[in-house]
């Protein structure tokens, strides 16, 4: 089971129903992760977006099996003894959550105590790769997604007693009483659509907030703050949870695929584009998109041409393949 | 369709009442419906409120930047390099109309200079925005530009045999520097092609083209600095120069709506109709 800190309320089945469980989580528009385990070693995670179930596995030790939300509900209602535990939880550890589910296997797996856990972290950061670490103390759970190459992470969570984001999280990590954890590092492959999802929304992200930077350096704050209206707008009419506050983005979607993720990034980005070539000019916007993809890392880029990102942009040309993702 | 709405009318009702100052500076150069010293008044009014429209426009778009906002600088020089201009107009004005016929060099070449120094600066701030590898020489640019500015005029000089005429080397130093900047507004309508940032640099093209014209008129002696005469070489020249003010400040505007209300945009939001069904 993962985050068994914030699990703490784990209710025995067949007494607890699941769907009183989720009728909560829809009335609330809740986000959050179901895991049902049974004595047989059954183990069924249900992943909550919004009150709606966008994905569900069905976990053993060293296999998972993506499998329908009605598939999900029914093997649940047919466990007999066990436990339904239930937390809610923010976008970061429901990504976390799904690269979990689908890589059930870790590259690593240690035990520290928490005084060298920075020692740790500094090794880990330095790997050539992309990479999700997970901290288990006895109460308290710990998450973050290492950029890899010597990047400092930016994303990481911090649950115990509640969920602590971002730099406040890696703080309370290094600080907290309990004297030893597990560590455990899984790597990123391009095998497991969950992480080509987590590389898609940072690379959506990366490339959309270069070119907002940029495109706030040569027109000011007002016409950043209408593109901003702008796409906050389609997000808005779309529901999908992303937002752009000046030059930052924040993506707190969760997409039950990459098809559905790479549909919207895609409006979005079209948008964008569009905006910003209709006051700069397509040959200052070839420039922007350019120096966008320089800021952005080789994988995030490499992610962009994979899901054609930019296809709605009409700068996904031959030669443009060749020079910029080279 | 709201937004092109809000953008179409000041710009419609801003060139009906640039219409309207020309028509009216033509009726009273070619009426002469007042007596002399108050149809010259009246006649300057008219072209002081005309060549005002650029650094009043400009004035009110740097309100909308922010503090922080690095095109802020390219608006703030441009502001005060035309107040300058307007400045050097009435300081010019005023002495045809108190003292008749102006010193050849007096102190609207000042402010003609100080508005110089200060356009270009704006165009140098424009240039370091557009990032490598313009920023990397637009300092050397914004240098070469004077300084080549200069030499022209001093070879223009030195062919004219007028080197030591200080009145004529402004004059042609006034000249060169207009024609540079409307061939520095060329590379800027070429970086900003097909945006909506390029329409204020069309005004300084117009601007070029007017001074041209007016030069020629004043090189060969056929511009009368009396309005008496009713001489339409001279009523041309000057609306052509009042025109190319009211481009500047139309461009000008235009920037002041597009800060204003946005870009109006077309692909992105038909590409989200398609493929989502919801109209942007």
């Amino acid at each position: 089971m993962f985050f068994r800190s914030v699990h703490a309320t784990a209710r025995p089945l067949p007494e607890t129903r699941l769907q009183d469980l989720l009728g909560e989580y829809e009335k609330d528009s809740a986000s959050g992760l179901i895991q049902a385990s049974s004595s047989a070693d059954t183990r069924v995670a249900l992943i909550i977006f919004k009150g709606r179930i966008t994905n569900a596995y069905s976990i053993s030790t060293d296999s998972h099996e993506h499998i329908s939300a009605g598939r999900a509900v029914e093997i649940i209602s047919g466990l007999g003894a066990g436990t339904l535990a239930s937390a809610r939880l923010p976008a970061l550890a429901l990504r976390a959550a799904k690269i979990l589910a689908e890589q059930p296997q870790p590259a690593e797996t240690l035990k520290v105590t928490t005084e060298r856990l920075h020692i740790l972290l500094d090794q880990w950061k330095q790997l050539p790769h992309l990479s999700l670490a997970t901290l288990t103390w006895p109460t308290a759970e710990g998450l973050i997604l290492l950029p890899g190459y010597g990047v400092t992470p930016r994303q990481g969570l911090f649950m115990s007693d509640g969920v602590h984001e971002s730099a406040e999280a890696v703080s309370r990590m290094n600080g907290w009483f309990e004297g030893t954890l597990d560590a455990a590092r899984y790597t990123y492959s391009s095998e497991i659509p969950a992480w080509e999802e987590y590389l898609t929304h940072r690379s959506f992200i990366s490339i959309l907030e270069a070119v907002l930077n940029r495109y706030k350096e040569l027109t000011g704050l007002a016409l950043l703050n209408a593109l901003g209206r702008t796409i906050n707008r389609i997000a808005n009419e779309n529901r999908w949870d992303v937002s752009v506050i000046v030059d930052r983005v924040n993506d707190q979607e969760i997409f039950p695929g990459i098809a559905d993720m790479v549909s919207a990034y895609r409006i979005l980005l079209a948008v964008t584009y569009n905006h910003v070539s209709s006051v700069l000019g397509e040959k200052l916007l070839q420039t922007v998109h350019r120096e966008a993809l320089a800021d952005v890392d080789a994988l995030a880029s490499r992610t962009v041409l994979k899901y054609a990102l930019l296809s709605g942009t009409g700068f996904l040309t031959a030669r443009q393949t060749e020079t910029d993702y080279a | 369709m709201l937004n092109g709405f809000i953008r179409k009318r000041p710009l419609a009702i801003f060139w009906a009442l640039g219409a309207l100052l020309l028509l009216l500076y033509s009726a009273i150069y070619l009426v002469y419906p007042f007596r002399d010293a108050w149809n010259d008044a009246v006649l300057y009014v008219v072209y002081i409120t005309t060549v005002s429209t650029p650094a009043l426009v400009v004035t009110v778009t740097l309100q909308l930047y922010d503090v922080n906002d690095l095109p802020r600088r390219v608006w703030l020089n441009f502001t005060i390099g035309f107040w300058g201009w307007v400045v050097a107009e009435f300081i010019w004005v005023s002495y045809i109309l108190l003292v008749g016929n102006p010193p050849r060099v007096n102190l609207s070449d000042f402010f003609y200079l100080l508005g110089y120094v200060f356009i270009t600066m704006g165009v140098y701030h424009q240039y370091l925005l557009l990032g490598q590898p313009a920023a990397r020489w637009s300092r050397s640019a914004a240098i070469l530009f004077w300084g080549l500015a200069v030499l022209l005029t001093l070879l223009a000089l030195v062919f004219t045999g007028a080197f030591f005429d200080p009145a004529m080397f402004l004059e042609d130093l006034f000249g060169i520097i207009d024609l540079m900047l409307g061939a520095v507004a060329l590379i800027m309508l070429s970086a900003f092609r097909g945006g909506a940032l390029a329409r204020p640099w069309r005004g300084f093209i117009v601007l070029a083209l007017a001074n041209v014209f007016y030069a020629w008129l004043s090189q060969t002696g056929a511009y009368q600095v009396d309005t008496v005469s009713g001489d339409v070489l001279r009523l041309i020249s000057d609306l052509v120069y009042m025109l190319s003010y009211l481009v500047l400040a139309s461009g000008f505007l235009y920037q002041y709506l597009l800060l204003r209300f946005g870009p109006r945009i077309s692909g992105g939001e038909e590409i989200h109709r398609k493929e989502t069904g919801i109209s942007a």
